[in-house]
């Protein structure tokens, strides 16, 4: 049950890392 | 632990589907 909510807290850090970077790749630079 | 592994388990997976998807769009001239 523990693991769900870690894959659950990881999932929600990759969306806020994942949307950080293809903003970044589209704008092509920081 | 077991989230930092999830963590770069998933942005590796994301990673993939974003390579496969852009390559995908550039092979059929759509972007």
């Amino acid at each position: 049950m523990a693991d769900i909510v870690s894959a659950g807290w990881a999932f929600l850090m990759v969306s806020f890392t994942f949307s950080l970077s293809l903003v970044v790749w589209g704008r092509s630079g920081l | 632990m077991f989230t930092v592994i999830s963590y770069f388990g998933f942005l590796l997976v994301a990673l993939a589907f974003t390579l496969v998807t852009y390559l995908g769009l550039r092979a059929i001239q759509l972007i």
